[in-house]
C-alpha cells in the first residue's frame, strides 16, 4: 500500500511542476532587496549577458521590467508625460505594470501608460535618439 | 523483490529524474545552453535614472554616451546618472557606503570617483568637472536640448549696479557648466538700453538675450521684438519662482520672460523710534491715519502714485484690467482717492518728491517711510539697527493686503533666434533663475530674489520678499508709462478739489484718448 501512495506522490509532484512550467499565474515582481534602476525621463539600451544577481528596471509609468534571460538585447524610454516604450531586440523581455505581466518576443515593442497594463505586443518602431528628442512624449498620440 | 515491485520502483525513479533534469534546466520549459560569462550592460542614450543597490557582485554596467563605463557600486548606494542631449552626464552619489567609480572606456583606467553626497560632471570625451555638492536635476533639461552649442550674445541693464558683477561671475560659472554655449555680455545704462535694443530689434540685428524691466518686456512683446516663453513654464521649469513675479510678464495671456530679480515697495520704519513710543508698526491703514492723524509718528511719502498703488488694489481699484482695458473709474479707486487725499492732508504726513523727503527719513524727522527695496543699503547706511521693514498696512475698509506694485528685471529672447540659440539662452536664464545666483543676488542686500527656494537671512530684505509675494503686476500695458502720467494727475487733482468720482472719470476719458480700450 505504501508503495501505491508513494507512486501517487510522485506523479502529483511531477504534474504540478510542469503545470507551473507551462504558465500558471506569475505573481507580481517582487522589488524588496533587489537592485533597482529607475529610468525617470529617456532612453536606455540594455545587453544581458548573465542573469546572476538580476536586477528590475522601473519606470513613472509603473512599468517593471526585470533583467531579461542572457543575450536579451532591449530598449526602455520614458517621455515627457512617462509613457513607457519597452523594446525586445532579441531573447525576451517581460513587462509588468498594472497587474498584469507582458512578454516581448524579439522584434515586438509594448506601451505602457501610465498606471495601465502593458499593451498588446506590436513590431517594433525605431527609437533614435533625434527623433525622440523633437517627440519626447514618446506613445502619444 | 518481484518483477512488480520493479517495474513501480522504474518509472517512479524515471520520473524524479525528469523533474530534477526539468529543475536543472532552470524555467522548466526549455533548456538553454549555460550563460557566457561577460556584463548585463545597459547604455544610457539620453536622459536620467536612479539606481539602489542591494546585492554584492557586479550585476550591470551603465555605459555613458563617450563609452565611459559605471559599474554597478557598493550594496547601499543610492545614486542618479544623467545624460543631457550634448552627451555631457552627471553622477551623483546619494548615498555611498564606497565611492562610486566610473572607468575609462576600456573598463579598467579609474577616471573618476564620486564619494557620498557628491556630484561630478563630465562632457562627453572631456575632463570632469571638481567634485561639488549634489544639485537637483530637472529631469527635462536632460530631454531637451538645454546645452547645445552656442554663441549668445546678451545686453543687460546692470551696468554699474552692484549685481553687475555677480553676473559676469554667473556667466563664468554656466561657461564651466556648459562650455559649448559661449556669452558674450555688454551692459549699459537702463534707459540707453531700452532705446538702443529696440532700435536694434527694429532693424533686425538684436541680440540674442536681453536682461531688461518687465516695462520693457510688455512694450517689447506688443511690438514682436521678442518671443513668449509659455512652454518653459508650462514644462515645468520654472516651478521654483513665485507667480507675482512671473504675472509682470504677461501679456495677452502669454509669457515674455523669465524673471531674475523683483523690486517693490515696503514700509520702512525707524525701530529705535516706534521702541520709545512703544508702538508697533501699523498693520492697518486705520491704525496708519490714527498714527499720522493724532500719534507722534511721522510718515514721508514719496509724491507719485507708483508708492501709494498697493493701496488703490487693497480698495480693490484697478487702473488697467488683465484684458488691457480700462477699469479706473471703479469704488475701488474712488475709496482709495478718498484714503490718499485725507492721508496726505494729515498733520504727520510728508508728502513731496521722493528726494526731498528721503532725507526726513535718515534724519530720523519721520518715523515712517514708503519706499523701494533699492533704498534699503542707503537707509540701512543712515539707520543701521534702527531700520525695521514692515507690509504695507492691509486696507481695513476691505481686508485685503496692499499690493503694491512689483517689478522685475528678466531674461527676455529675441524673437529672431534659431531654436537652438533659444534653447541654450533658455538654459541661461534658468541658470541665473537658479538657488545659487539668487543667494548670490541675496548677499547684495538689495534685491529681491524670485525663486521661493532661497534662504534669506536678512530680516529686512525678508520683509520686501513677502511683500513682493503679495505685490501686482500693476498695469501690464504697452502704454505703461503713459497710464502712471495720468494715474497721477489723477491723483494730484483730488488735492485741487475734484472729487474722486471726477477725477478717476478724467484719468479714464485721457486714457481713451491715448487710444487705451474702454
Amino acid at each position: 500500500m505504501h508503495k501505491l501512495v508513494f507512486c501517487w506522490i510522485a506523479l502529483v509532484a511531477v504534474i504540478a511542476l510542469l503545470a507551473v512550467a507551462c504558465g500558471g499565474e506569475k505573481p507580481p515582481p517582487d522589488l524588496s532587496d533587489a537592485n533597482i534602476i529607475e529610468l525617470i525621463i529617456g532612453l536606455i539600451e540594455g545587453e544581458n549577458h548573465h542573469a546572476s544577481e538580476p536586477y528590475f528596471i522601473t519606470t513613472p509609468s509603473g512599468a517593471v521590467i526585470p533583467a531579461p534571460a542572457p543575450y536579451a538585447e532591449f530598449t526602455v524610454a520614458v517621455g515627457s508625460d512617462n509613457v513607457t516604450i519597452v523594446q525586445a531586440h532579441s531573447g525576451t523581455v517581460e513587462v509588468y505594470a498594472a497587474g498584469t505581466w507582458q512578454t516581448l518576443e524579439a522584434g515586438e515593442q509594448t506601451v505602457v501608460w501610465p498606471g495601465k497594463a502593458p499593451s498588446t505586443p506590436a513590431p517594433v518602431i525605431p527609437l533614435d535618439r533625434d527623433s525622440y528628442l523633437q517627440d519626447p512624449e514618446l506613445g502619444g498620440g | 523483490m518481484n518483477r512488480r515491485n520493479r517495474s513501480f520502483l522504474l518509472i517512479v525513479r524515471v520520473l524524479i529524474v525528469i523533474s530534477l533534469a526539468l529543475a536543472v534546466c532552470g524555467g522548466l520549459v526549455s533548456c538553454k545552453e549555460p550563460p557566457e560569462w561577460g556584463e548585463n550592460v545597459i547604455t544610457l542614450i539620453v536622459g536620467e535614472l536612479n539606481g539602489s543597490v542591494a546585492h554584492r557582485s557586479e550585476p550591470y554596467v551603465i555605459v555613458m554616451p563617450d563609452g565611459r563605463q559605471m559599474p554597478a557600486p557598493a550594496v547601499g548606494t543610492e545614486f542618479t546618472v544623467a545624460v543631457d542631449t550634448t552627451g555631457t552626464f552627471v553622477v551623483q552619489a546619494h548615498a555611498a557606503p564606497e565611492p562610486i567609480i566610473v572607468y575609462e572606456p576600456d573598463g579598467v583606467t579609474p577616471s573618476f570617483k564620486v564619494p557620498q553626497e557628491k556630484e561630478v560632471t563630465t562632457p562627453a570625451g572631456g575632463e570632469p568637472s571638481p567634485m561639488r555638492e549634489i544639485e537637483p536635476i530637472d529631469p527635462h533639461s536632460t530631454i531637451k536640448p538645454a546645452a547645445p552649442e552656442a554663441e549668445l550674445e546678451m545686453w543687460h541693464s546692470w551696468a554699474g549696479e552692484p549685481e553687475e558683477e555677480i553676473l559676469w561671475a554667473a556667466v563664468e560659472q554656466f561657461h564651466e557648466r556648459y562650455p559649448q554655449i559661449e556669452i558674450r555680455m555688454e551692459g549699459m545704462e537702463r534707459d540707453a538700453l531700452r532705446e538702443k535694443y529696440a532700435v536694434s530689434a527694429a532693424a533686425g540685428v538684436a541680440p540674442d538675450l536681453v536682461l531688461a524691466s518687465s516695462d520693457a518686456a510688455i512694450e517689447w512683446a506688443a511690438q514682436g521684438f521678442i518671443q513668449p516663453l509659455d512652454d518653459v513654464e508650462e514644462e515645468g521649469r520654472l516651478a521654483d519662482v513665485y507667480p507675482a513675479a512671473l504675472d509682470t510678464l504677461r501679456y495677452e495671456g502669454r509669457l515674455w520672460g523669465i524673471p531674475i530679480r523683483a523690486s517693490t515697495v515696503a514700509l520702512y520704519y525707524n525701530r529705535e523710534l516706534f521702541d520709545e513710543w512703544g508702538l508697533e508698526p501699523p498693520s492697518t491703514t486705520d491704525e496708519l491715519r490714527a498714527m499720522v492723524q493724532e500719534g507722534y509718528a511721522t510718515l514721508a511719502l514719496p509724491n507719485h502714485i507708483y508708492y501709494t498703488y498697493g493701496f488703490l488694489e487693497g480698495y480693490g481699484g484697478q487702473l488697467v484690467d488683465e484684458g488691457g482695458n480700462v477699469v479706473v473709474e471703479s469704488e475701488g479707486t474712488y475709496a482709495y482717492l478718498n484714503f490718499i487725499r485725507d492721508l496726505v492732508w494729515s498733520r504727520n504726513v510728508r508728502y513731496g518728491p521722493a528726494g526731498e523727503v528721503q532725507p526726513l527719513f535718515q534724519d530720523y524727522e519721520a518715523a515712517m517711510i514708503i519706499d523701494g527695496v533699492w533704498m534699503l543699503p542707503a537707509y540701512r547706511e543712515s539707520l543701521g539697527e534702527a531700520l525695521g521693514v514692515a507690509l504695507l498696512p492691509r486696507v481695513a475698509e476691505t481686508g485685503r493686503y496692499s499690493a503694491p506694485v512689483l517689478s522685475t528685471d528678466a531674461c527676455l529672447i529675441s524673437a529672431a533666434v534659431s531654436d537652438a540659440d533659444r534653447e541654450a539662452a533658455v538654459a541661461f536664464a534658468l541658470f541665473l533663475t537658479g538657488e545659487d545666483f539668487q543667494a548670490m543676488l541675496v548677499e547684495t542686500g538689495n534685491a529681491i530674489p524670485i525663486n521661493m527656494g532661497v534662504r534669506i537671512d536678512d530680516a529686512a530684505l525678508f520683509m520686501f520678499f513677502k511683500q513682493a509675494n503679495l505685490a501686482s503686476p500693476g498695469p501690464l500695458h504697452p502704454e505703461r508709462s503713459a497710464i502712471w502720467e495720468i494715474a497721477q494727475r489723477m491723483q494730484e487733482r483730488v488735492f485741487e478739489e475734484w472729487s474722486p468720482e471726477e477725477a478717476a472719470k478724467n484719468a479714464a476719458a485721457e486714457m481713451h484718448e491715448a487710444g487705451m480700450r474702454r
